[in-house]
């Protein structure tokens, strides 16, 4: 795509053409053909403007230059989700907090604000007992409705001997406090489950995964 | 509003900056009319004109930084955007036709002569059909020469060359003008002329 300029080849003329300033081409080219020549060249017309270019300019400037920032999109963006989808969103979530909130790890975390909130039981170093133990004060009836363990895995009932198998979690069955001072042993080693709902009486501790 | 009318394409460009929509229609008012006429001279298409230009006003709302005024006025920008922009459709296109043919025997053979009752709106056809047929590098001149009237300075800006290749360009393309609109030409004196040698 080079192009050379050609230099001393007059056209329309038989000597050495003239230098011609930078806005005289027709001066090399003689002045009467390039006014024919730009005469006829002016019969060729352009079309007017359509339309449709005015539309998509407009557009593209409202797009382009006018488009809200990209953080106010994004607080402003809408999701459409249909109806059932939602619906069904909704119900899941639902059901997913229903049993979360009922789980055990809940429950001990419950148990354990409980008792801090308490009065600490005193724990004596029984000999007889493979454990420590609880010693209760006197304390007036106190009448504890009978309630299943929520801990997922089978219980085993307490044994008549009052021995505990490990990783009890009985039945509880109703329980009246004699007023007696009475000691509950565990044994060593055990483990226990602690209820999902505790329950908590004059200040006292009670688990009835426990209980003789 | 009347000062937006009023107002210079620097001032307007500024607008554009800040997002101003009314500085944006004006300068696209005063500039469309010229960038889509070169763009059809251009290509001979008033569809491929009309996305040319659309690309050109977009690429400088979306930049308008890129243009500096001391460097060039804004139409010289825009037509050098559309020339851009052309040359690139010829190149997708795989035109064969030479970017810029030195061979003067290449120009196409001269139309039949006006005596054959063409009227002014197939004059102007053949006008277009001569143009069209031309090299890129000699249609771009002669369109900004004869069309936009545009100095041979400003032509060299817009097509990125210096003025004396620009005059090499214009007047090999005004010499294959002559030659292909020579029936055109004086009333058809030049057919006359062949008729008459061709009798005796």
């Amino acid at each position: 795509m080079k192009d050379e300029k050609k230099t001393g080849e007059p056209l329309s003329h038989q000597g050495p053409a003239p230098k011609a300033p930078d806005e005289c081409v027709s001066d090399i080219v003689g002045e009467a053909e390039d006014e024919d020549l730009s005469s006829l060249l002016k019969q060729w017309h352009a079309p007017g403007i359509p339309p449709s270019l005015d539309t998509r300019v407009a557009a593209s400037f409202h797009q382009r230059v006018m488009a809200p920032p990209l953080w106010k999109c994004l607080l402003t963006a809408r999701i459409p989700i249909p109806v059932p989808v939602a619906a069904v969103a909704i119900l899941l979530f639902a059901v997913i907090s229903f049993f979360a909130l009922r789980s055990p790890q809940l429950g001990s975390f419950r148990q354990a604000e409980v008792v801090s909130a308490i009065n600490q039981p005193k724990v004596l170093e029984n000999p007889s007992a493979r454990g420590s133990g609880v010693v209760r004060a006197p304390l007036p009836d106190v009448q504890i409705p009978s309630k299943a363990t929520t801990s997922s895995s089978a219980g085993e009932p307490s044994k008549a001997d009052g021995s505990q198998p490990p990783k009890t979690t009985q039945k509880m069955s109703t329980i009246t406090l004699q007023g007696e001072q009475e000691t509950i042993q565990c044994l060593a080693g055990t483990e226990y489950r602690p209820l999902a709902v505790p329950r908590i009486y004059a200040g006292i501790v009670f688990n009835p995964s426990e209980v003789r | 509003m009347r000062e937006v009318r009023e107002a210079s394409d620097d001032s307007l460009l500024e607008g554009i900056r800040r997002g101003d929509e009314a500085a944006f229609l004006e300068l696209y008012e005063r500039h469309r009319e010229a960038t889509f006429r070169f763009a059809y001279r251009m290509l001979g298409s008033s569809e491929q004109a009309e996305d040319i230009t659309h690309d050109c006003f977009v690429s400088l709302m979306r930049s308008p930084m890129r243009f500096d005024p001391s460097r060039a006025s804004l139409r010289t920008y825009l037509y050098s955007a559309a020339r851009n922009l052309a040359l690139k459709q010829f190149r997708d296109a795989a035109n064969e036709v030479a970017f810029d043919s030195r061979e003067e025997g290449e120009a196409s053979q001269p139309l039949e002569g006006p005596l054959h009752g063409l009227l002014a709106q197939e004059l102007s056809q053949e006008i277009q059909k001569a143009i069209t047929q031309m090299p890129p590098l000699q249609r771009e001149v002669v369109v900004l020469f004869e069309y936009e009237e545009q100095s041979l300075a400003e032509i060299a800006a817009i097509v990125g060359t210096d003025v004396g290749t620009v005059k090499s360009r214009l007047h090999r393309a005004r010499a294959r003008l002559r030659r292909v609109l020579a029936p055109y030409l004086n009333g058809g004196a030049h057919k006359s002329k062949e008729e008459s040698n061709h009798e005796g």
